[in-house]
């Protein structure tokens, strides 16, 4: 009797079933759960008075317990429940019936009688299917985030390679303006000599040799933008000094043009070898070099600067933990300290909107880091902007 | 190894029991299943926690998509049961259980949990019955429903863990004439092992 | 009453003996052997009433023991004891002539009731 008194105090279900599933024992908390009343003398059987019960997998069950002596389990979170329960709740649920977790252990091994304890699992798979919601929600939002992203980095790519593309376009044309220039007055020199009937054999050959120098020039700088632009995808050692060198070749005309100064000074105590991609560090060079051109023809257009005494150098030496560090200076009266922080962020810019897309810095941090392992950092000197580029040294 | 911690009379009765328990385990399956299954003599081997991850590893390399279930019991004999069963095998164990061609996710889910217990408690509680002693299962918990990448459990990494040597008892469920294969490792701690040995001396001196 | 008990585990062979009901426990005389062959040759020399036989034996298994039995002694009451028992088993024992199959451990009841069918003049 003590017994009974006990099971039926207990906050969770207890049957007593024999092996033909007949209820020998209904606690207290059962009638009020279901409202079922079971006399254990009629013999009444579990799956007659809830037709939903599988009956092959809890005899199963049952003979399986009496056999090993050891309890079989029923889990909530993958076959709900043993019999149906309504979930009687006022507020929402997101279950119909209650999810029950039941073990169903030996209890008469001789007389073939189980006891099954029925636990309430409800608020728990409820709360489980929140975070599971949650986690979706989540991964969803992460994989938004994440396709933005490569959206965002396929763009600036294009951009970059179209902002590249500028930059070589108007190198051209610069380069090509006086050997274009030297080719029209050959022309109109030619006309006039016709006229004058100074047309011999010496003249023929002389403008045409000059013609073909000015031709093989325009060829050359064809050339040297061609092999730049083709993107040699093999790693190298390199010497910074020559890279610099190249550089300031391809950017002459430009430079000259603007009426602007442009050093080289080199302090490597040997030759120096950087390994990697040359024409990502030219790339690189290009932006800084163009944005010290763009920053002193500003700055003299103010009258800040005289006219002609713009200056670009490039100062390259050993840094203090053995990498290369290359120095781009100008002296166009430095970066307005405020900006100094996001110069390196993809779409910022000070230039005007026909000038700049803001992405130039973005792809020179990009390649300094992620190409070259080192780092780019930007300050003011006493003149103007200097950028500082720190290059480790790496093995093939 | 915790075979040279036996002396040969104890290794005799441990083989003997275990023979008997994993013949009521295969077949309380081959009833349960209506097919003949087999769970050969199992492996007994002993290694530093460490080493377990690598030898999951190593063990499960050719499996790809597989239900891991762990089952904790609990007493002198202190320890967890590992049923590991590719998605395949646990398909058809599942259809065999059921009598049913037509199984859901959770059906399948609740067939290996449902067979991970006969398991545990043939073997395992069985081999703790004729040691005359008792033991309690907790219910058996799906782990994971996974790819196996780098590793196939991930174990305790507790702090100042009070055991060191992992015994491990492997076998592996088969069947005449199903293609399922499942593997089934025992994890107890040496301290259940010492259980263990002065169990079998007591049933050894009852002889 | 003459009692053979052939299995290469002495736990078994132990455990087997533990379990012969009394008074057979004290008066019986138990030959115990560890594969098929010992037995053979024991059996020959001594015709016990019953022999307990398991099947997986290093040198001659409970099979071999069972074809060899034929010739020697066909109403020789041979009881098969296995952990495994699988009907494709059970089927070859008993076409090889063995009485019964019983799993392993085996029961004083159940042991009692195997003497009681097929060895009643022991008790």
């Amino acid at each position: 009797m003590q017994n009974r008194i006990f099971l039926n105090s207990l906050n969770h279900g207890v049957i007593i079933l024999d092996t033909d599933l007949r209820v020998r024992f209904w606690n207290a908390w059962l009638c009020a759960y279901t409202g079922v009343e079971v006399d254990p003398d009629a013999g009444s059987r579990l799956d007659v008075l809830f037709p939903e019960v599988d009956v092959r997998t809890l005899k199963r069950k049952i003979k399986n317990a009496l056999t090993l002596k050891t309890p079989s389990f029923i889990d909530a979170s993958v076959s709900h429940y043993l019999f149906k329960i309504p979930v009687d709740k006022i507020t929402y649920s997101s279950f119909e019936y209650m999810q029950q977790n039941v073990t169903i252990a030996p209890y008469d091994l001789e007389a073939g009688l189980v006891s099954l304890m029925i636990y309430d699992q409800t608020p728990l798979l409820e709360m489980k299917q929140r975070l599971m919601g949650f986690n979706r929600e989540l991964e969803q939002r992460v994989k938004a985030a994440v396709e933005e992203n490569r959206r965002k980095d396929m763009l600036l790519q294009q951009q970059s390679k179209q902002a590249a593309m500028g930059e070589m376009i108007s190198a051209i044309a610069h380069q090509w303006r006086q050997p274009l220039n030297s080719i029209y007055a050959i022309a109109q020199d030619f006309e006039d000599a016709f006229e004058h009937g100074e047309i011999d054999k010496e003249y023929v050959s002389e403008i045409s040799q000059e013609m073909s120098n000015q031709i093989d020039y325009m060829s050359q700088t064809i050339e040297d933008f061609r092999n730049f632009f083709k993107h040699n995808r093999s790693k190298v050692y390199f010497s910074p000094v020559e890279t610099v060198k190249q550089v300031f070749v391809l950017l002459s005309s430009q430079l000259k043009g603007s009426t602007i100064g442009y050093a080289l000074t080199n302090d490597l105590p040997k030759e120096g070898k950087l390994f990697g991609y040359e024409n990502d560090l030219k790339q690189v060079l290009i932006i800084l070099i163009n944005n010290a051109r763009d920053a002193i023809v500003a700055a003299t257009q103010k009258g800040v600067l005289s006219h002609g005494g713009g200056n670009v150098s490039i100062h390259i030496k050993d840094g203090e933990n053995g990498e290369t560090v290359i120095l781009v200076m100008d002296n166009a009266g430095g970066i307005d300290p405020k900006n100094l922080e996001k110069i390196f962020e993809p779409y910022f810019t000070t230039k005007p909107d026909d000038k700049g897309t803001g992405i130039g810095l973005f792809i020179a941090r990009r390649i300094i880091e992620g190409q070259f392992d080192g780092t780019i950092t930007a300050e003011n000197t006493a003149d103007g902007a200097m950028f500082i580029l720190r290059l480790p040294h790496r093995e093939a | 190894m915790p075979a040279e911690l036996l002396s040969a009379d104890e290794k005799d009765a441990l083989q003997e029991l275990m023979n008997i328990s994993f013949g009521v385990a295969s077949s309380i399956i081959s009833d349960s299943l209506n097919s003949f299954s087999t769970m050969p003599l199992p492996k007994i081997d002993a290694m530093d926690l460490p080493q377990l991850e690598a030898y999951f590893d190593e063990k499960f390399r050719g499996i790809t998509q597989c239900y891991i279930v762990t089952q904790l019991f609990r007493n002198r004999f202190d320890g967890e049961s590992v049923f590991i069963i590719d998605d395949d095998s646990a398909m058809r164990l599942s259809s065999l259980l059921l009598e049913s061609d037509e199984l859901g996710k959770e059906d399948v889910q609740a067939s290996v949990l449902e067979i991970t217990n006969i398991i545990s408690s043939a073997c395992i509680g069985k081999l703790v019955e004729l040691l005359d002693a008792q033991i309690f299962f907790n219910p058996p918990v799906i782990e994971s429903t996974c790819h196996i990448g780098e590793s196939v459990l991930r174990l305790s990494k507790r702090e100042g863990m009070e055991f060191t040597k992992v015994i491990i008892i492997e076998t592996k469920l088969e069947f005449e004439t199903e293609q399922i294969t499942g593997y089934l490792l025992f994890l107890t701690k040496e301290s259940s092992f010492v259980w263990l040995k002065e169990a079998l001396g007591r049933f050894l001196d009852d002889l | 009453m003459k009692i053979m008990i052939i299995d290469d585990s002495k736990t078994a062979r132990l455990m087997l003996k533990k379990a012969l009901p009394e008074p057979l426990a004290d008066t019986a005389e138990v030959v115990m052997f560890e594969n098929g062959q010992e037995g053979l040759d024991a059996y020959r020399e001594s015709r016990p009433d019953i022999v307990f036989l398991d099947l997986t034996m290093p040198v001659m298994d409970g099979y071999a023991f069972l074809e060899n039995m034929q010739t020697i002694d066909k109403t020789a009451v041979v009881i098969v004891v296995s952990a495994d028992i699988q009907q494709s088993a059970k089927e070859r024992v008993h076409a090889l002539g063995a009485k019964a199959m019983v799993r392993k451990p085996v029961n004083p009841a159940t042991l009692k009731a195997l003497l009681d069918d097929f060895a009643p003049r022991g008790h």
